[in-house]
């Protein structure tokens, strides 16, 4: 198989996970799609090098946040924690359930955006649906640290998105 | 509500954002990648061509010792000027496939190394200045310079000429300097962040 026909297989199973990550680090859409683009840059150049040691979602998953924190350490828009923004996207002729489903969704993404990096990370892939294990192989961290984390970022989200316990 | 149910309900709006457009992405991605390897080639024809036209200028034989050194001096600069730029681009290549306290680590490195770079850079511009200045200090004496509007055409020409370009890469390496200095606190600040130290 060409490389151009599995990087091309790879997007498309992979590129809302990708997508969503991206998300998670910048709050820009501009920003956001020229992000995403470095995020399946990097994927193209190392794909060859992925031997199925992790899983090939974990492994896209981690060259996301990796892109992602190099993305954070050039300049950070994120919006303060608290500070969700009130701006949600235009629901246009959606129905009312559905629109009420994309503010919810765009608050909780802001809510995540907010968080510090190390719970930001953890947050994005067990949203994903990863398992523990899988998210502590992709941030090269101890499962109990992705327990610990994935326990405060809970608690943090609630606090962000104003919901009881 | 339970600690389960909370994740499945936030899963599912987590899984509402937009759809990502593939194809385009794809071709976007495919385009980048020719653009930044078309840049590379300028650049090396670029500095190649720049490297001939000094090994030209060194050679002609009807050329003075003074202006062959500064021939030599230019070749220098150009090599030294392109090996920079390779070394800065270095990280826009690398495969991202290790997890973010290498990457973090390699990045420290590299911008303590573009730190040195630039320094070194401007150390190069007043050794530039020096040795023009003692290539070109006959022509610069007043009394050279007084009553030949030629020489003194010349030596506006090439103040006007360069001043700008040493200048701009002074002000350039410090301004440089700066921001690596910002993203090494930064990266401080993510270590932090990410309980690795």
């Amino acid at each position: 198989m060409g490389a151009r026909n599995r990087f091309a297989e790879v997007l498309q199973a992979h590129g809302g996970l990708m997508s969503r990550i991206a998300a998670s680090y910048e709050a820009d859409p501009a920003l956001r799609d020229d992000l995403l683009q470095e995020i399946a840059l990097a994927l193209w150049r190392a794909l060859p090098g992925w031997r199925g040691e992790a899983g090939l979602r974990t492994f896209v998953a981690r060259i996301a946040h990796n892109r992602g924190a190099s993305h954070v350490l050039g300049e950070q828009r994120r919006p303060r924690p608290g500070a969700l923004p009130e701006d949600l996207p235009d629901p246009g002729i959606a129905p009312e359930q559905h629109a009420h489903a994309r503010q919810e969704g765009a608050r909780l993404q802001a809510a995540v955006r907010a968080l510090p990096l190390a719970l930001r990370q953890a947050v994005t892939l067990a949203l994903e649906g990863f398992s523990h294990a899988e998210i502590a192989d992709a941030l090269g961290i101890r499962v109990n640290a992705v327990d610990v984390r994935l326990s405060r970022a809970r608690q943090a989200l609630r606090e962000q998105l104003g919901e009881s316990a | 509500m339970s600690t389960h149910d909370e994740w499945s309900d936030w899963a599912a709006q987590w899984r509402t954002q937009p759809v990502v457009d593939i194809e385009r992405l794809r071709r976007r991605t495919l385009a980048k990648r020719w653009r930044m390897l078309a840049m590379v080639v300028f650049e090396t024809v670029t500095a190649i061509g720049a490297l001939v036209q000094t090994g030209w200028l060194f050679a002609h034989p009807g050329l003075g010792l003074r202006w062959k050194l500064f021939a030599t001096g230019g070749t220098v600069l150009v090599v030294v000027m392109w090996s920079i730029t390779l070394w800065l681009r270095r990280g826009t290549w690398r495969a991202a496939g290790s997890r973010v306290a290498e990457l973090l680590r390699l990045d420290a490195r590299r911008a303590r190394a573009g730190i040195r770079l630039a320094q070194a850079q401007l150390w190069g511009f007043a050794a530039l200045l020096v040795g023009v200045a003692v290539l070109a200090w006959p022509s610069l004496q007043p009394s050279a310079w007084m009553h030949d509007e030629a020489l003194r055409r010349l030596l506006l020409v090439q103040i006007g000429a360069n001043a700008p370009i040493v200048l701009g890469g002074v002000v350039f390496c410090l301004w440089y300097i700066r921001r690596q200095r910002r993203r090494l606190a930064r990266i401080a600040q993510l270590t932090a962040e990410l309980g690795m130290v």
